[in-house]
């Protein structure tokens, strides 16, 4: 499959601070890639990098084949982070327009498309409205419908989850998936992890300016296996005599106290079954679990192991620091 | 890449001139104030409050009368006579009628007629009576208490006169004397004039006839009948307007120019900094250039400014023929003034493009805004020293200096001397010079601004951004 995105030791900085260094990027055709860290990271330097609305410092970049998005920007779909529409002009209006500024042919077509789109995502209706009628989350539909409405071959979505309420989170979703499904490329940026987790076929993680890490959705998880071992202890047991009963058994490096439980952490080369087994055995427990790593758990390793001044902590607050996005 | 261009062309036109800001601002406001041109003479009533009551003279000239000649007071009695006064209105009214028909024609002529009618008002109730001239200053003082009395309509006393004892014949150390007026707070200002008008008469008539001549003969020597000059033009002679006109003229066309560009660049700095703030413009970039953005926005604004600029200039041209007044348009200079309507426009329009890319509030423009206001208001200032004297050092200066040129030039063209051709070749090929440095140093302020936010740059970061991109 070709290379939909090929940028290499890509580097840009805004004055004194650098916003990306050294980027090396692959974005295959037909792929469903997440752009995941921690607002400031780098993500939507990158996009509009990408987007050739900035312009790199030095490095190479190759969009759909051509050396920069200026001679493709027809063929590509953006919904940028920081989302506007005209006030006063109308939805139906506002979508033509953008559409038309993408190479779309105006018409009677044009028109019934935007209007089959608006009733796609619950919006029929809202036509003739002007945009400062719709609320925030309408009026991302309505972006979200500028943007795919000249049906490009590559589409790139600036945390688009932001802002909306779980159902139309859930519908976004679907039409994301839909667009893939029709073999177009899809990059999505977000700070939630999670809602890349569910999503991504495959994930680019950007801290700091830096690529930390870029693989397939199924072989992240590989080198991050089971790092530990929740459970909750019985209902009428000794909870204390329990932690110290689980704190002895093999290959447990230690016990902390959880939200919900305990989790017992591993001691290196563990084998993480047998440990499950041997604590369930010690221990009455109403419930046991593998703790698999989060997407945000394999970042905050990533992190912290490549740059030992930076604490788990501090980073999980950064993350969290504007996630306010939820579940698909 | 052209047809994105004029896609962005086309919504800016639509979307400003399609508003009913625009609509009210630009083609009510006008209707409405030329209406009120006609319709305000109707609604105030100018006419003077019919003014009744009594002068009295002290009379210390001693001037006795002679066989033709009255004394003072009695020629200022005979001058308030309802008579004299009638025959004084009715022949005023002729003279400006007759000059209004000249310079107006016949339309305008009824509605002089009637804004005399109105501006002189009532014929006025006034009695002369003489006091005795030997009454005393104190006797005086205590009579002028009465001035205080009353209303200027309820026949009480209106002035007192004193006139002087060597008014009519010169003491050998002082010469003439002359006369005092003092007249009752809150008096008709049009009151005045006439009065003194018409003792300075009577001391004058007393004058001639004390020195042994006769008034009326002396009168008739010294009176030529005064004749409105004709300008030759190719259609024939005509009355001349006078420089009042041309000067009008030229104002008018520049403050058209100066209305219509601004009106555009206004519109152009506000959407730049709507698509901004409201964030539509990450939008916009991801399907155009920033370059293709804002020359597609300049088009666009250029059809709204020339909308104004061709609107405003036909209803004056409908007006002017309207009053007979064409022959003051020049055909070449309205070429002129279109000329230099596109050099004007391009130039603010890039000036204002700059400031509103570079800012993300409108009230943030503000500091920027202001010293191209204070440039822009130059030629709004000095026209009246740039038609005086055209050729003067300062107004060449200002006919070739961008961005005040293509204003200056129009107000030149119309002055009082005709201006060297050279300059106007130089002023407009400057100008086009001038638009292309504005334009490539905004193309590369829109393009850096466009996406910054926050806080607003100053002049010096600007300049950076011209050198830097």
């Amino acid at each position: 499959m070709a290379d939909a995105i090929i940028m290499e030791q890509v580097r840009k900085t805004f004055g004194e601070k650098v916003a990306v260094e050294g980027l090396d990027l692959t974005v295959k055709e037909g792929g469903l890639y997440g752009f995941i860290g921690p607002n400031g990271a780098g993500k939507t330097t990158s996009i509009r990098m990408i987007m050739s609305i900035i312009f790199p410092d030095s490095g190479r970049l190759s969009v759909l084949g051509k050396p920069s998005a200026i001679e493709s920007k027809d063929r590509i779909g953006y919904l940028p982070e920081e989302r506007g529409v005209y006030k006063k002009m109308k939805v139906g209006a506002f979508i033509e327009y953008v559409a038309k500024l993408k190479g779309v042919h105006g018409g009677p077509q044009l028109k019934r498309a935007v209007a089959d789109w608006l009733e796609r995502v619950g919006l029929e209706g809202e036509l003739n409205k002007k945009c400062e009628e719709l609320s925030k989350g309408m009026q991302q539909k309505v972006q979200f419908i500028a943007c795919v409405l000249p049906e490009p071959d590559l589409l790139i979505l600036d945390e688009p989850f932001s802002g909306l309420d779980p159902v139309n989170m859930r519908l976004m979703r679907d039409l994301f998936l839909e667009q893939h499904a029709q073999g177009r490329t899809l990059i999505f940026s977000t700070h939630v992890m999670f809602q890349a987790e569910q999503l991504c076929r495959h994930i680019v993680m950007i801290d700091r300016g830096r690529k930390v890490l870029d693989s397939p959705m199924h072989e992240i998880r590989g080198p991050h296996m089971a790092s530990g071992i929740a459970f909750v202890p019985a209902q009428g047991t000794d909870t204390d005599g329990a932690r110290i009963k689980a704190e002895s058994v093999p290959g447990v490096a230690g016990v902390r106290t959880t939200e919900h439980g305990y989790e017992a952490d591993l001691e290196d080369g563990a084998d993480a079954g047998d440990v499950l087994g041997a604590i369930a055995s010690a221990v009455p427990v109403q419930k046991i679990e593998l703790r698999t790593p989060s997407l945000e758990d394999i970042f905050v390793d990533i992190v912290t192991r490549g740059d030992k001044q930076r604490s788990e902590d501090e980073l999980r607050a950064e993350l969290a620091g504007a996630a306010r996005g939820g579940a698909l | 890449m052209k047809a994105k261009t004029l896609t962005v062309a086309k919504r800016e036109f639509i979307s400003t001139v399609a508003t009913k800001g625009f609509i009210i601002g630009v083609v009510i406001f006008p209707l409405i104030m030329v209406g009120l041109i006609f319709l305000i003479p109707k609604l105030i009533d100018d006419t003077p409050p019919r003014v009744s009551g009594t002068i009295e003279v002290v009379d210390r000239s001693g001037w006795e009368g002679a066989s033709s000649i009255p004394t003072i007071p009695d020629q200022l009695a005979a001058g308030y006579s309802e008579e004299a006064l009638r025959a004084e209105y009715d022949m005023t009214r002729r003279a400006i009628e007759q000059q209004a028909g000249e310079r107006l024609g016949e339309a305008a002529e009824a509605a002089a007629g009637r804004a005399i009618e109105q501006a002189m008002g009532e014929i006025p109730d006034i009695s002369v009576a003489a006091l005795d001239p030997d009454k005393s200053e104190d006797a005086i003082e205590e009579r002028k208490r009465a001035l205080l009395e009353g209303t200027p309509q309820d026949g009480g006393l209106l002035a007192i006169v004193l006139i002087e004892p060597n008014a009519v014949r010169p003491s050998d150390e002082l010469g003439f004397g002359s006369y005092q007026i003092t007249v009752r707070p809150r008096l008709d200002d049009r009151f005045e004039r006439p009065l003194q008008q018409k003792i300075e008469g009577a001391i004058r008539t007393s004058r001639i006839a004390a020195a042994g001549q006769d008034p009326e003969a002396l009168s008739r020597l010294v009176q030529v009948r005064s004749s409105r000059p004709q300008v030759m033009t190719e259609t024939g002679e005509r009355a001349s307007t006078g420089g009042g006109a041309n000067m009008a003229m030229a104002g008018a066309f520049m403050f058209l120019l100066w209305i219509s560009v601004m009106t555009g660049g206004q519109y152009l700095m506000t959407t730049v900094i709507e698509e901004k703030s409201s964030r539509v413009m990450e939008v916009l970039l991801s399907a155009v250039s920033p370059v293709q953005l804002m020359t597609g926005k300049i088009l666009g604004q250029m059809c709204v400014a020339l909308t104004v600029l061709l609107m405003y200039v036909t209803i004056a041209i409908l007006t002017m023929r309207q009053f007979d007044l064409l022959h003051l348009v020049d055909a070449g200079n309205i070429g002129l003034l279109i000329v230099y309507f596109f050099i004007a426009f391009f130039m603010l329009a890039s000036l204002m493009a700059a400031i509103g890319s570079a800012v993300t509030e409108v009230h943030e423009a503000q500091s920027l805004l202001t010293p191209v206001i204070m440039v822009m208001l130059i030629p709004l200032i000095l026209w009246m020293p740039l038609m005086r004297s055209p050729n003067s050092t300062f107004a060449t200066v200002c006919g070739l200096l961008p961005p005040i040129s293509p204003f200056a030039m129009v107000i030149r063209l119309a002055g009082a001397e005709p201006i060297p051709a050279w300059q106007v070749v130089a002023s407009i090929l400057i100008g086009i010079a001038a638009v292309f440095v504005f334009v490539w140093a905004t193309a590369k302020i829109f393009r850096i601004g466009v996406l910054m936010y926050g806080k607003a740059p100053n002049l010096p970061t600007l300049l950076r951004w011209i050198r830097m991109a």
